[in-house]
């Protein structure tokens, strides 16, 4: 799936989202981080008013992963890490994940983790890996996704380091109740663009009639506070 | 195929009767009274309605539900039932009721929730049976083990005669396989309740706007959980006539309307 930056400004005028956080797909996110990574970086240079950059790096390359994490925040500027157990192969509570963690520890920075997936991105994995990393801050990308809701609300409530993203969850009312559990505070809009597409997922958190404070917090006020956006 | 042009209706595929003792706490919802009004709202004239209460407990009184609906408001809804093939005879005679009793327009099947694998040998007397009416099948789809798209379409192969749709058409892991079945067997269709917009662009592209149907999965969605369902496919701009077929069209040739 293609997407040129052109594309997304574009999207992103339309609906008007002012900012977006990025990452790579394919094989960027895959197997050829460093050429991915230094795509999504020079993207965010050319456009530093509208995109920051999360790094990919695939916890199978051990020590070079953790390098190249570093390399990323560091040396490109990028903000954040994305990992994608599925995509990339292994299940997301895994030791092989653990060194990759504590480098994000270490920098600081947050971790995007898609969750919804069966046998290896699921929320409760994710969740014993925050519940093991207590210093780590996670974001569950979609938050549980499509089957696996139940598992999201009540559970990531328990603990203070993981927060909710709200793409390709699918419906609306999921994200309303993951507001009422772990606060508006905690729950961040995301469209996941071109998978899904901003002015749909907008529209998810519109329909629910949220207050002006909460909707506030989940379009654009947590991003602010977290990554400075 | 010409008929739904003169009657344009806008349907959707896919709604559950949540009764009090059975939405089980798994999402709030929309009160029924609620999501009718909503689907008004957005201009839907006709829905499918099903169980979920059936899908984890007692099947027969929840198709006497959807039965009970359907008589305070026929023009409104069309009702399917839903049996669990692990009951052998049991659910071949709730196929018979649902349709020689109830007036059951078609089936809904959600193998995880109700615990059965869809290729599983249970599934083919059920489906035996359904085909002998000629009425189709809407089955969850997008979900490992047990509903998954190509595990589905395995079965329509085995039973070309019953139309099936597979509701979420594969939800948000498994629509590229949910195409691919679509791709290859003709009574395979794509129901949008849920699913990615990329997803829904693919599917125009490989299998055409026939095969795809609106659907909202309410009141599952909550308070504009139709809504949102519906403007998905809107911001797509797909143009009248594949609007047209989205909307209802498609769906009024599976049942036969
Ligand atoms: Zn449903």
């Amino acid at each position: 799936m293609d997407q040129p930056v052109e594309t997304l400004l574009a999207e992103m005028d339309e609906a008007g989202v002012e900012k977006a956080i990025i990452c790579a797909i394919g094989s960027h996110l895959v197997i050829n981080n460093e050429e991915g990574n230094d795509f999504i970086s020079g993207v965010v240079k050319k456009h530093p008013d509208r995109f920051l950059g999360f790094a990919s790096v695939n916890p199978w390359y051990g020590e070079k992963a953790v390098e190249e994490l570093k390399r990323s925040i560091t040396g490109l500027g990028l903000s954040g890490l994305k990992l994608h157990p599925v995509l990339q192969g292994f299940q997301a509570n895994e030791k092989i994940v653990f060194p990759v963690i504590e480098e994000a520890i270490r920098l600081g920075v947050w971790i995007y983790i898609h969750s919804g997936t069966p046998v290896c991105s699921l929320p409760l994995q994710i969740l014993e890996l925050a519940q093991k990393y207590p210093e780590a801050k996670f974001i569950m990308g979609h938050m549980g996704g499509a089957d696996f809701f139940l598992d999201v609300p009540e559970p990531c409530a328990k603990v203070s380091n993981v927060y909710l993203e709200t793409s390709l969850t699918c419906h609306p009312v999921f994200v309303k109740e993951a507001i009422e559990k772990l606060g508006s505070e905690r729950v961040m809009f995301g469209s996941d663009s071109p998978t899904s597409d901003m002015k749909t997922e907008i529209e998810k958190i519109k329909v629910l009639n949220l207050s002006d404070k909460e909707l506030n917090n989940v379009l654009w006020r947590n991003a602010h506070r977290l990554f400075g956006l | 195929m010409d008929d739904w042009k003169v009657k344009k209706l806008v349907i959707d595929a896919h709604c559950h009767l949540f009764t009090n003792d059975a939405a089980l706490g798994f999402v709030s919802g929309s009160t029924f009274d609620e999501f009718v009004q909503e689907l008004d709202d957005c201009g839907v004239e006709k829905f499918v309605l099903f169980t979920i209460g059936g899908l984890f407990r007692d099947f027969q009184k929840s198709n006497d539900e959807i039965g009970d609906m359907y008589r305070k408001y026929p023009e409104k809804i069309i009702p399917f039932g839903t049996t669990n093939p692990w009951y052998g005879e049991e659910a071949l005679a709730e196929i018979d009721r649902c349709v020689n009793l109830l007036g059951m327009k078609g089936f809904k099947l959600h193998p995880w929730m109700m615990g059965f694998p869809i290729n599983s040998v249970q599934m083919l007397p059920v489906m035996e049976r359904i085909s002998d009416y000629g009425l189709p099948v809407l089955v969850h789809s997008g979900t490992a083990p047990w509903s998954e798209p190509l595990q589905i379409a395995y079965l329509a192969s085995q039973f070309p005669k019953v139309q099936f749709i597979l509701a979420h058409m594969g939800i948000t892991d498994l629509w590229k396989e949910a195409i691919d079945a679509a791709c290859r067997y003709s009574n395979i269709w794509l129901e949008t309740a849920g699913t990615p917009t990329v997803a829904i662009k693919t599917a125009l592209q490989e299998v055409g706007p026939e095969r795809i149907i609106f659907g909202s999965d309410s009141p599952y969605g909550g308070v504009g959980g139709c809504q949102f369902q519906m403007n998905k496919l809107k911001y797509l701009k797909l143009g009248k006539e594949a609007e047209e077929l989205l909307l209802g069209g498609n769906l009024q040739r599976v049942l036969n309307l």
